[in-house]
C-alpha cells in the first residue's frame, strides 16, 4: 500500500517557529546534488544567523556569546560603567521617587 | 528570456496530483507531481534568476525570502503527508528541469524506497525545555536598591549570578533525565543545539531541543515518559519536589526531517 491517512495535522507552517522549521530545511533531510549548487553553509551572513540559531553553550563561548561570563558589573576593569551605573540610578531615584526601572540591559 | 528550474520538495510513492492541487510551494508557484516508476517528487518550477546560484546567494542571505522560502519547503511536505510518507528534501534542491528530476528518482530509486519504507507511518515530534525559574527570583533580573548601590548592590548581583548558575545547572541536568527517559519510547532520538531567541522569540535559555520518532500519529506514549520522569524526580527530591527550574514544550507531528538521514536499522 501507498500509506493511507495516520491522523497527520499540520503543523499548519504559519504558526511552526521559524527556527523549528529553519533548523529542519537546512540542516536536516536528504542532501541531493541538484544542478544547482550552493553550500548553504558557504553563505557568509547566512552562516553568521544561522550560528547563533545553531549555536550550543559551548559553541556560543567559543564564538564569544557569553554575557553571563563578563558581566562588567562584576568585573573589576569596568569602573567607570559601574560608577556611572550607580550614579544614573541615583540620579533616577531623585527624580522619580518610588519607582525604579524594572530593566537594567542598557548599563550592562 | 526566463530560465526555468525545478525544485523538488521531497519524494513520495505514487502521490495524486489532485493531493497536490491548488497548493502554493516556493516563489507561490504551484506544487505539482513529477513521476517516475512509483516514486512522486513533488515539485515547484521557479525562476532560475531568483532560485539559481548567484540569485540563491543574495536571496539566503535576506531572512524575510528565507523564512517565506523554508515555510513554503515545509507546506508542500506537510500537505502530501497525509497520503503516505514523504522523504523531505534539503531546502533548495534545484534541478535544471524534469528531466533532472526524473532521473534522480531513476538513480536513487532503492535508497528512496529504504527510506520510505523507514518512515512509514511514523511521525516526528519536537520537545524543547527552557530554563524556567518558575516563583524563584529570575536570575537574570536586576532590579537593584535605589537606598544601598554600590557594594550591597554589587553583592547582590554576584549572589544572583551564583543563583542563576545553579538553576542553569539544576536545569541541564533535568533535561539530560528527561530526553533518556522520552529516547526510551522512540524509536528514535535525536537532539539539536539550542535555538537562539531572536530567532524562536523565547526568551528564557533553551536547555533541550530534541526530535523523536514515534510509530502512529499520537504523541501520547512521549508525553506518558515525559511525565513519569517528572514523577520520579519530584519523588526523588522529597521536600525539594519539582527542583528543575524547567518549562517543556512539544512540536509537532513534523515530517520526519530528523530521521531520513539514519541508516535502516540492521
Amino acid at each position: 500500500m501507498t500509506g493511507g491517512p495516520h491522523g497527520y495535522r499540520g503543523p499548519p507552517a504559519a504558526q511552526a517557529n521559524l527556527a523549528d522549521i529553519l533548523e529542519r530545511v537546512l540542516d536536516k533531510g536528504i542532501v541531493i546534488a541538484g544542478d544547482i549548487r550552493i553550500n548553504l553553509f558557504d553563505i557568509e551572513l547566512l552562516t553568521i544567523k544561522l550560528r547563533l540559531l545553531v549555536a550550543s553553550v559551548d559553541k556560543a563561548r567559543e564564538l564569544g556569546i557569553d554575557w553571563w561570563e563578563h558581566d562588567p558589573s562584576l568585573s573589576s576593569g569596568q569602573p567607570n560603567l559601574r560608577e556611572e551605573n550607580r550614579r544614573l540610578r541615583s540620579r533616577l531615584a531623585e527624580l522619580e521617587p518610588g519607582r525604579l526601572p524594572a530593566e537594567e540591559a542598557g548599563c550592562d | 528570456m526566463t530560465e526555468l528550474g525545478s525544485y523538488v520538495y521531497g519524494v513520495a510513492r505514487g502521490v495524486d496530483p489532485a493531493t497536490v492541487a491548488g497548493l502554493t510551494g516556493v516563489a507561490g508557484n504551484p506544487v505539482r507531481v513529477v513521476a517516475y516508476a512509483a516514486l512522486s517528487a513533488l515539485v515547484s518550477t521557479v525562476d532560475l534568476a531568483e532560485f539559481g546560484e548567484p540569485g540563491l546567494r543574495s536571496n539566503l542571505e535576506d531572512l524575510g525570502w528565507l523564512e517565506a522560502t523554508a515555510r513554503a519547503h515545509h507546506t508542500a511536505l506537510a500537505a502530501a503527508v497525509p497520503a503516505g510518507p514523504v522523504v523531505p528534501l534539503r531546502l533548495a534542491t534545484i534541478f535544471r528541469g524534469d528531466d533532472g528530476v526524473r532521473a534522480l528518482l531513476a538513480e536513487r530509486g532503492a535508497m528512496f524506497d529504504a527510506t520510505l519504507r523507514r518512515i512509514q507511518g511514523r511521525t516526528e515530534w519536537g520537545l524543547k525545555a527552557y530554563l524556567d525559574p518558575g516563583e524563584r527570583a529570575a536570575p537574570t533580573v536586576d532590579r537593584g536598591d535605589p537606598d544601598a548601590p554600590g557594594t550591597t548592590y554589587l553583592r547582590r548581583r554576584r549572589a544572583q549570578r551564583q543563583e542563576g548558575e545553579e538553576l542553569r545547572h539544576a536545569a541541564a541536568q533535568g533535561a539530560e533525565v528527561i530526553h533518556r527517559a522520552v529516547s526510551a519510547v522512540a524509536e528514535a532520538a535525536r537532539r539539536y543545539p539550542p535555538q537562539n531567541g531572536e530567532l524562536s522569540g523565547e526568551p528564557r535559555e533553551m536547555v533541550l531541543n530534541a526530535a523523536y520518532l514515534l510509530p502512529g500519529a499520537d504523541r501520547a506514549p512521549l508525553e506518558q515518559a515525559l511525565e513519569q520522569a517528572l514523577e520520579e524526580a519530584g519523588e526523588q527530591a522529597g521536600e525539594q519536589a519539582g527542583t528543575w527550574p524547567l518549562r517543556v514544550r512539544w512540536t509537532g507531528p513534523w515530517v520526519p526531517y530528523s530521521f531520513v538521514e539514519l541508516e535502516p536499522e540492521p
